[in-house]
């Protein structure tokens, strides 16, 4: 009785305040869980603590708000996958996506994937069976993902690109189905990146539409960086309006987590956080693979060059440049020298002399 | 006079209602059928009829001339006779027999409807659903050079005919509230583009927005401009003009586009309009137009001409306000360049090879943050941090910018990756046939059968599909197994993930996760 009379509370026009701290909120994780990419970080942590971490974080998002929601993908290597919600869970599900279900069906529906007895004699993953519901049926499924994706993975060093904007992508369409789904209901929704790999690891145009995605539908992407910076990533953050931490000390991964990501994107503005402002927006170029300050742009395919190119044409798109713009763009700075009454032309380098000003007879 | 009224009718199957007056009085006997024309299927618009039958002068025409009905000289029989021994029917006008599209059978659009053995009809009206959705995302995929840097100006109607209320809450503020909602795509879709806002009214035409790259500016006249009220005539000539003058400083290397928002069926114009359109063709400036009205030969011409004979996909009339939303988006797409310049069509003198291709010189700033306050050069106001100038070391305080100081181009290499799409087209998904893992299955047998797939659910949003596995298929009732495959990895998407896929994301989920 006391809950319906909340939301007819919360949904009064007079209780905005009530409202915005109730909208429930949808958090998608994204793992990087490549092996290949963890191997430089093995001096300062791995991938079992930061997993665990992430779990309190998002057992601690579930418990602020009994309609909040959580999504976890990882970006292995050569595959996205997603963790939770447990595809075989929904596919008896003749409902829409719902991982908050507190109906008790939704275990018993698992016929294909191994059913919990099985579970029990393979593995216990949790070490308390009779935590809340929600964490269980979350954790257990990343858990048992987790360990399948790694039972898996084949050693193969030829899968060094990294999956982030797939899985940002798999982010993005399961927000847009949910929001198609729930017309009507506002929710809030974020995705946070755990990313390990470098710039170099990431397909750029990819990354860039995923990231302009998020902007467009207004889902804040919080970065959670470990290891080097990455400057796609810096973009996302920016673009998007969320959060980007480097984390110079994955021990203390589970502060960061509660702390800084924890905190609603609604809330923000009144919270002081870290913030990025040395965003490098330089363009690299397409020949020579330098950062570039001032460049030169083809005006049809818009790739970036630092120099103009020696044969007149693009090396991307191919197209002939008009020679007379060329021209025009190498030509040097022009100065006009000044020529002296007595026919010597003055030095160009030659700093003339003040006149002085005029002084009052 | 009956076959002229005819003749006048059959040049304009494409607008919405030309002529519909003429044609609903009678009937005329053809063949064996006796073909009631009353263009009953098409949008009706009470209270336009008198207007188009007052505008005579300006309908469509397939030969370029300008000749309205009292320039018809054609007797009547040798009307009938050309059609009996379809000697050449347009495309435009060509029906699915073959002949005349008028000469169809008549579709209603209820006679799709059928019920399944439940008398549901849900499977029906999603498959309807569906197939407009597909409608909606499928794109010629092929790159195209573009010109991604582009100069458009944007001319709407603001005359008389525009205050009519066909168009909710009528044509005026529909248009102008769509006007602003292209403006923001515009410029999120293009970046380093530039646009500037024309609008006509009482013969002349008025500067609404001078042309820029900012949006807000654009927004803010507009929302000036939906104050005021629609008068007066139209005249696209002055508009046209205008736009010549407002594009004749671009930059060679940027495309120079108008688009007309042309609410009227006639144009009061100062003097050759003619003329104008061999200036606009010599300096290539490209125009396309939105009919709210219905087709106007003035207009195709414009636009034939302009266009190097590409009519179709540039001047387009609307249907109702989901299709003036479509086609004012075709317009955010930057046009693919064209190389070939033939006009041997119009017998127009031809221009030389287009030298659109050229390299730009822009700086890529840095972005600054500072403990105290410091102006930018460019409106002078006090901030906190900013861009610097890479070339002359002036703050700028937003991108994309013009330098002030040295005239330097600004931008960030986000603003250029947001139009990599266009350039870069994700390829359309294909339709999952029922018989792809059952080959047995006779698809055109119309005998039910049982469906084998092999994957359940959306890849992208793990929805399951609505046909599953091992259910009996009617392929009577069951036209789509609504499931959508990327031809290089194979995933399958459901219809929402396929639309938002191609037209937000432009990301192929399951080919970026199998890298």
């Amino acid at each position: 009785m006391d809950a319906i009379a909340d939301t007819t509370i919360a949904q009064a026009p007079g209780a905005a305040s009530h409202a915005t701290e109730d909208t429930p909120s949808l958090l998608a994780v994204v793992i990087e869980t490549n092996p290949l990419f963890w191997v430089p970080l093995q001096q300062q942590t791995e991938l079992k603590s930061v997993i665990e971490s992430l779990i309190v974080a998002m057992n601690a998002h579930l418990a602020i708000n009994n309609s909040n929601e959580v999504i976890v993908i990882a970006a292995h290597s050569g595959k996205a996958q997603f963790l939770f919600p447990d595809p075989n869970v929904l596919k008896n599900d003749t409902n829409p996506p719902k991982m908050d279900s507190h109906s008790p069906n939704s275990v018993s529906n698992k016929s294909t994937s191994p059913t919990p007895d099985v579970i029990d004699d393979k593995r216990q993953y949790l070490k308390n069976k009779n935590i809340y519901r929600q964490f269980k049926l979350m954790d257990e499924s990343v858990f048992e993902k987790l360990e399948q994706l790694f039972n898996d993975t084949v050693a193969d060093n030829s899968k060094f690109k990294s999956t982030v904007p797939g899985a940002i992508s798999m982010a993005l369409t399961f927000i847009n189905r949910m929001r198609q789904v729930r017309e009507g209901i506002t929710m809030n929704s974020r995705i946070l990146v755990a990313s390990v790999g470098g710039d170099q690891t990431m397909s750029y145009i990819p990354t860039m539409n995923s990231i302009f995605a998020a902007q467009g539908m207004r889902i804040p992407i919080d970065v959670c960086k470990l290891g080097n910076d990455s400057t796609f990533l810096q973009q996302a953050a920016d673009v998007t309006g969320g959060i980007y931490l480097l984390i110079t000390n994955p021990n203390g991964l589970i502060q960061y987590l509660t702390t800084v990501f924890f905190i609603d994107p609604s809330i923000r503005n009144y919270v002081a956080l870290p913030v990025n402002n040395n965003i490098d927006f330089r363009a690299s170029c397409f020949i020579t693979g330098n950062i570039v300050d001032i460049g030169y742009v083809c005006s049809v395919c818009l790739c970036v060059l630092s120099m103009i190119p020696s044969d007149k044409k693009c090396p991307t798109c191919e197209s002939t440049f008009d020679p007379q713009a060329l021209e025009k763009l190498a030509r040097k700075p022009f100065v006009k020298r000044k020529v002296v009454a007595n026919g010597n032309s003055e030095t160009p380098n030659a700093t003339p002399t003040p006149a002085g000003t005029p002084q009052p007879k | 006079m009956d076959s002229d009224e005819d003749e006048y009718v059959a040049k304009n199957p494409t607008s919405k209602n030309a002529g519909k007056s003429g044609m609903a009085k009678r009937t005329r006997k053809h063949g064996d059928d006796d073909v009631m024309m009353l263009l009953e299927d098409s949008e009706e618009d009470p209270g336009e009829a008198d207007e188009d039958e007052g505008e005579g002068e300006e309908d469509d025409d397939d030969d370029g001339e300008y000749y309205g009905r009292k320039t018809k000289k054609k007797p009547g029989r040798g009307n009938q006779k050309k059609k009996k021994t379809k000697v050449r029917i347009d495309d435009n006008l060509k029906g699915k027999d073959g002949g005349y599209a008028w000469e169809d059978k008549i579709k209603r659009s209820w006679d799709i409807v059928k019920e399944d053995k439940d008398g549901s009809l849900e499977g029906l009206v999603s498959g309807l659903l569906e197939a407009n959705k597909m409608k909606k995302i499928y794109k010629n995929v092929t790159p195209f050079q573009r010109g991604i840097i582009r100069s458009l100006i944007l001319v709407i109607d603001c005359s008389r005919a525009m205050s009519e209320k066909d168009l909710r809450p009528n044509r005026y503020s529909l248009t102008i509230q769509y006007a602003l909602e292209f403006v923001t795509e515009f410029f999120d879709q293009n970046p380093i583009s530039q646009l500037g806002i024309l609008g006509m009214q009482n013969g002349l035409s008025m500067v609404i927005s001078d042309l820029s790259g900012n949006p807000i500016d654009h927004i803010n006249n507009l929302k000036q401009l939906k104050k005021k009220d629609p008068e007066g005539d139209p005249s696209i000539q002055n508009a046209l003009e205008m736009s010549r003058g407002m594009l004749l400083h671009t930059s060679p290397h940027s495309t120079k586009e108008v688009l007309i928002i042309f609410g009227t069926l006639f144009t009061s114009d100062p003097g050759d309009i003619f003329k104008t359109i061999d200036h606009l063709v010599n300096e290539k400036i490209r125009v396309r137009i939105i009919g709210l009205n219905a087709q106007v030969s003035i207009c195709s011409k414009i636009v034939k001409e302009t266009n190097y004979g590409d009519e179709k996909s540039n001047y387009g009339v609307i249907l109702n306000e989901q299709h003036f939303k479509e086609l004012l988006n075709d317009c955010i797409t930057p046009l693919p360049v064209i190389k070939k310049l033939s006009s041997e069509a119009e017998g127009v003198q031809t221009t030389p090879q287009q030298k659109t291709f050229s390299l730009i010189k822009m700086g890529f700033p840095k972005r600054i943050t500072e403990v105290d306050p410091s102006f930018c050069s460019c409106h002078s106001n006090l901030n906190y941090g900013g861009y610097i100038c890479p070339f002359c070391k002036a703050k700028i305080c937003s991108l994309p910018a013009v330098c002030p100081t040295c005239n330097l181009m600004l931008i960030s290499s986000s603003h250029l990756a947001r139009s990599y799409h266009h350039l870069f087209p994700l390829k359309n998904f294909e339709e999952v046939k029922f018989n792809e893992v059952d080959k047995s299955i006779n698809l055109e047998s119309q005998e039910p059968f049982k469906a084998n797939f092999q994957y359940h659910q959306c890849y992208g949003c793990l929805m399951e599909f609505p046909v599953k596995s091992g259910s009996i298929v009617d392929p009577k009732l069951m036209k789509t197994t609504s499931r959508y495959q990327c031809l290089d990895c194979h995933k399958q998407f459901c219809i929402d993930c396929n639309v938002f896929i191609h037209e937000h994301l432009h990301n192929c989920p399951g080919c970026e996760s199998n890298v």
